[in-house]
């Protein structure tokens, strides 16, 4: 097991329910993302892409299917629970039913929460109606940033208050002068690490002036104190406790207002780190004022509230014009370097897979086919279907000659074929190819292909 | 050739209705009040065409036997007791349902019948035809309709076929603007449009392509006021509104005749009709909620 | 390549919507989709319409075929020679001749006749056929809106399907028996049905898969050949367009802002929203660095349009003329217009 490999998927099965019966969604899904790198997951509609991306994270309706087998291991934990029989899949009279038990699937449920939103997040194609049009873009953060980032708005608040001069002159000189040193050993501590990032935040602003900075900066600690209670409140959220006196009916909004304030201000940071230059009207818009583009960028910023380090995108581009598209790819870049974030891009565009991925997995009738180094997939294809896809796409210099398609269609997944699903449109298939399914192979370094036509030692092309 | 085609089409369409009637039957307590409504029709069909069958003669009228006013207990020679002027309550309850049934049936299909076409006309060619229509249908929702009827038929007479028709002239609003709501929609979908630009009159637009599609809705409300005229026509008739034809067989009628004899002690006499009535309305109702949970496109699966 | 007689010739061709003010006395306000749009497609052309959203090439389509109503402008649709030549000079024509041969104004019953010779495949490949119709019905519609009979109509549904590559088992069956590109195929087969003159292709391959587009582009390039159509091929990919295209329009806000034939379009862009969207599209090809034109904020909204050219306020070489005044077309080369004040004579 390497040490930065994120998140691992081995041999993942998914089955749905239907009354035709059951629909084999995945049969057999493998790839690794490790830390910092964007996975591009490339594979046209029905081939199960989607499906993937809500089997991480642990979204798949238990009335109409579950993970069958295999495993989907976030640092080595792995996601998907398989105490007991948790589901059951029966086939009565070609209709399908799906039996699950309800107490183990809470328990799941509730595991998985402490992952979503906070170590995987993911954003979907449609960023029209993920917004909920009748309350403004402020509301929406900061109700996003309330629910779970209590305990980091409070370590906020006590550090700007509890922290004594000669400390924050030293993170601030840290930053200034950019010595990563020194920010790393005052890193350590929780308190003096948050301040380290509201200084950093407001240092990284491209929208005033340096001298404004300074003053910003100067004016988080000079801010006013308030009462002991008020403290003692701030922290025990910061360690995750709750205090009883802040429960209390009147006095509760009270206390809460502090965190709402900071809330909202972490919200505009959080904005502004998206690339977003006018954000005061964004804060104060509705999401039908906005643009698809701005829209996205809201999305992902409330997908990055809680700093996950996996951010799963599905189709996030598709429904945005191509100048849109660009600067939305260019957003994705800049925030996995900043951030370290990886991604797991799903599209079925190989063009904008070959802008923003390092490594490429392609998805056919549910199964990962090829997986490998961007380069490598796209100069070195070996399975016969991507060789195909590549072929497909119009680009400058196949103006007017005929594209090259790839027979047949995508086959019914209720029913599947035998052996490698991609052998009754392949050119290359063998008899092999009828009869049992290929095993994923590494070709070549990190290049592995589940196709009959190579072997372990084999570097031929097709 | 042609006629395998003809053959072909016939089998696609009769798959769609066997389909939806599959999903309708997976729910037990809509196939349960599709089963109650089908026993009433039977009854009602029955006594229209062959009232021997069920011992009955002379549908349209109750038998009256004044020589035993007082109503009778339930007994082996009366199986629901007797009411008021001697008549038998079980005769007189399948007699009803051929009345009720038939007039609401009447009643419901005239007033969809007025109300899609009115609201589908309307809503197509919109603006301000549609702005007036949706006014006069708001000026009938506001009028309660028992009051309607009352009055409509003080003016003009309290026959059968005249309180009728004033509920339908009540009823169509509903229609209307249930077949506005959706021709709304519909009048956006491409389909709709490309028969526009493949020269498609517009009257043939809205019948071939609008209206097959708004009919879903239409039916539910169609099960649902099936049962509502009932319990109104029925209403009436317990407040002594009844036609002028006295002792018609209807059940709402017998409510009103065994009411008085009720309060002394002589509970079959509205048990058993008001049961009659209660029973029909809920499996309507069901057959109702069933309809509609089977049309919804995303519970088809 | 084509003969030069036009068959359609858009002129001044103008859509504003109304938005309902929320108050009485609000002043009126405008989406302006299409601001006077003048366009000629010849006969065996196919023109591609290529565009972001919003910048007006559906209402445009639309408006052709006029499926929308325009608020001001004409359209002649096959005009005679003498009237055609009138126009492309220049010239205006009288009244009369107005009332007679533009399409825009027609009486009811002579547009739906008119109908006839021009078609339209939609984006949607879902709604676009009636999920309540048997594919035959579906495609036999046109002839028998115009009083083919049934069977004369079926056999010719049956003839297109062939065409299409789809077997008549086809002919029977519901829409939501077939995949996206095959309904995608029956609205083809549908457009084509009633041999029209003119066709409008809207997006129809926005909504597919990769390699179902490239079956249909496949498709499209045959039947151009076989049927010489006359096409309008709407799509915001400007590569897609590429592969079915003889000239490309380019429209930004509501205007057209390029035009070029297609070669020359790729090789030398010259308006600058051109060479931005040139440069946007993604290339599958991972070593291409890309010299990338990435445009300022986002595309305005149709309401309060700005002001001159409409696109000076993302445009990195804007100059003061922009803001102040519209550029007209000027022609480069024989056949390639821009509308830039970069490329007038004077300057």
């Amino acid at each position: 097991m390497e040490e930065d490999v994120l998140l691992e998927v081995k041999d993942l099965k998914v089955h749905f329910v239907t009354w035709k019966g059951i629909l084999y969604a995945l049969d057999g899904v493998n790839f690794r993302i490790r830390r910092g790198e964007t996975l591009g997951l490339v594979g046209e509609t029905g081939c199960g892409k989607s499906v993937t991306a809500l089997s991480i994270m642990g979204l798949i309706p238990p009335t109409e299917g579950t993970i069958v087998s295999g495993h989907i291991e976030y640092r080595g934990v792995d996601l998907v629970h398989h105490d007991g029989v948790e589901s059951q899949i029966t086939l009565k009279r070609k209709r399908a039913k799906l039996k699950v038990k309800q107490r183990i699937y809470k328990k799941n449920q509730t595991f998985l929460n402490s992952y979503r939103g906070s170590k995987i997040a993911m954003i979907s194609q449609e960023p029209m109606t993920s917004l909920n049009p009748v309350t403004n873009i402020a509301t929406q953060l900061t109700e996003s940033i309330m629910i779970r980032g209590k305990q980091e708005l409070s370590r906020r608040i006590l550090s700007r208050i509890l922290i004594d001069k000669k400390t924050f002159s030293e993170i601030k000189k840290s930053i200034i002068n950019n010595d990563k040193h020194t920010q790393e050993i005052l890193g350590s501590d929780p308190l003096k690490r948050s301040l380290m990032n509201q200084i950093a935040s407001i240092f990284a602003r491209s929208d005033v002036t340096d001298d404004y900075k300074d003053t910003m900066i100067d004016r988080l600690v000079n801010s006013p104190v308030p009462n002991k209670l008020v403290i003692n409140f701030l922290r025990n959220q910061a360690l995750g406790k709750d205090v009883f006196y802040a429960k209390l009916p009147f006095l509760r909004k009270y206390f809460l207002k502090f965190l709402l304030k900071e809330a909202e201000n972490k919200s505009m940071e959080l904005l502004r780190s998206m690339n977003i230059s006018d954000v005061e009207r964004v804060v104060k818009a509705f999401p039908h004022e906005l643009s698809g583009g701005m829209k996205q960028r809201v999305l992902i910023a409330m997908a990055l509230v809680e700093n996950p380090q996996l951010l799963i995108a599905d189709e996030p581009t598709t429904a945005l014009d191509v100048t849109t598209q660009v600067q939305i790819l260019d957003l994705l870049k800049d925030l996995k370097n900043r951030l370290g974030l990886s991604i797991l891009f799903i599209t079925h565009d190989l063009g904008v897979i070959a802008d923003i991925a390092d490594r490429i997995a392609i998805m056919y009738a549910g199964e990962v086919v090829e997986v490998g180094d961007k380069m490598r997939i796209f100069y070195n294809p070996l399975h016969p279907y991507t060789v195909g896809l590549l072929k497909t796409i119009p680009t400058e210099s196949s103006i007017k000659r005929k594209l090259p398609t790839i027979p047949g269609s995508i086959p019914n997944m209720l029913d599947p074929p035998v052996g490698c699903k991609f052998n009754p449109r392949c050119d290359y298939a063998k008899d092999a190819c009828k009869d049992k399914k290929p095993k994923m192979i590494e070709v070549e370094k990190d290049h592995y292909v589940a196709c009959w036509l190579y072997t372990e030692e084999d570097h031929a092309e097709p | 050739m042609i006629k395998d085609r003809f053959l072909d089409s016939i089998k696609s369409r009769f798959s769609m209705i066997k389909f939806t009637l599959l999903v309708f039957t997976r729910n037990i307590s809509s196939t349960l009040g599709l089963a109650i409504v089908l026993i009433y029709v039977i009854i009602a069909l029955i006594d229209q065409f062959y009232p021997p069958l069920l011992g009955l003669t002379n549908i349209s009228k109750l038998s009256l036997n004044f020589t035993q006013t007082l109503p009778q207990p339930p007994s082996y020679a009366h199986p629901f007791g007797t009411t008021y002027p001697g008549i038998d309550l079980y005769h007189a309850i399948l007699k009803a349902i051929r009345v009720d049934i038939g007039f609401s049936g009447f009643v419901t299909v005239g007033a969809a019948f007025i109300g899609v076409m009115i609201g589908l006309v309307s809503a197509y060619y919109g603006k301000w035809l549609d702005t007036i229509v949706m006014r006069i249908t708001d000026i009938f929702f506001s009028i309660p309709y028992l009051v309607l009827a009352i009055a409509i038929g003080f003016f003009l007479g309290r026959s059968l076929v005249i309180l009728s028709l004033a509920l339908m002239i009540i009823w169509w609003p509903i229609y209307a603007r249930v077949v506005r709501g959706q021709v709304l929609s519909i009048k956006e979908y491409s389909y709709i449009e490309a028969a526009r630009a493949s020269g498609v009159r517009n009257i043939k637009i809205m019948f071939k392509h609008v209206l097959p599609n708004t009919l879903a809705p239409v039916f539910v409300q169609f099960s649902f006021d099936l049962a509502v005229v009932v319990l109104v026509i029925a209403t009436l008739d317990f407040i002594g509104f009844t036609p002028a034809n006295a002792y018609l067989p209807e059940l709402g009628y017998l409510s009103y005749i065994g009411y008085e004899y009720a309060v002394n002690g002589y509970w079959w006499t509205i048990l058993f009709p008001g049961l009659a009535i209660m029973i029909y309305a809920m499996g309507m109702n069901l057959v109702g909620d069933g309809l509609r949970d089977a049309l919804d496109p995303r519970l088809r699966r | 390549m084509q003969n030069h007689k036009p068959l359609i010739l858009g002129v001044d061709i103008e859509k504003t919507f109304p938005i309902r003010s929320r108050f009485f006395f609000e002043r009126k306000r405008y989406v302006h989709a299409v601001n006077g749009v003048s366009l000629n497609i010849f006969k065996g052309e196919t023109v591609g319409l290529v565009g972001e959203t919003g910048c007006g090439k559906t209402t445009l389509g639309r408006l052709i075929l006029r499926l929308i109503e325009p608020t001001s402008g004409d359209l002649f649709f096959d005009p005679p020679e003498e009237i055609a030549h009138s126009i492309l000079e220049g010239k205006k024509l009288n009244e009369e001749e107005l009332k007679r041969y533009s399409f825009f104004r027609f009486s009811p019953n002579r547009v739906r006749k008119t109908r006839r010779e021009m078609q339209i495949v939609f984006q949607d490949p879902y709604f676009s056929l009636d999920p309540r119709y048997l594919i035959r019905d579906i495609i036999a519609e046109p002839l028998m809106a115009f009083n083919t009979g049934r069977k004369e109509a079926y056999e010719r549904a049956e003839d297109l399907l062939e065409i299409m590559g789809l077997g008549s088992n086809f002919m029977n069956k519901f829409p939501h028996e077939l995949s996206g590109g095959q309904r995608q195929r029956v609205a083809i087969a549908r457009a084509l049905v009633s041999n029209p003159k003119f066709i409008v292709f809207d997006e129809p391959t926005s909504a597919l898969d990769v390699s179902v587009q490239a079956q249909v582009l496949n498709l499209l390039y045959d039947l151009k050949e076989r049927f010489e159509l006359t096409a309008l091929f709407i799509s915001h990919n400007i590569v897609v367009v590429r592969h079915v295209a003889d000239r490309i329009i380019v429209m930004y806000l509501g205007e057209f802002v390029e035009t070029a034939e297609i070669r020359e379009m790729f090789s030398s862009p010259l308006h600058p929203y051109t060479q931005a969207l040139l440069s946007s599209v993604p290339i599958p090809d991972p070593k291409t660095k890309k010299k990338r034109m990435v445009l300022q904020g986002e595309v305005p909204s149709t309401i309060n349009l700005p002001t001159g050219c409409k696109f000076h306020p993302r445009c990195p070489l804007s100059m003061e003329i922009c803001r102040a005044k519209k550029p007209p077309m000027f022609e480069i080369k024989s056949g390639h217009y821009v509308a830039c004040w970069l490329y007038s004579p004077k300057l």
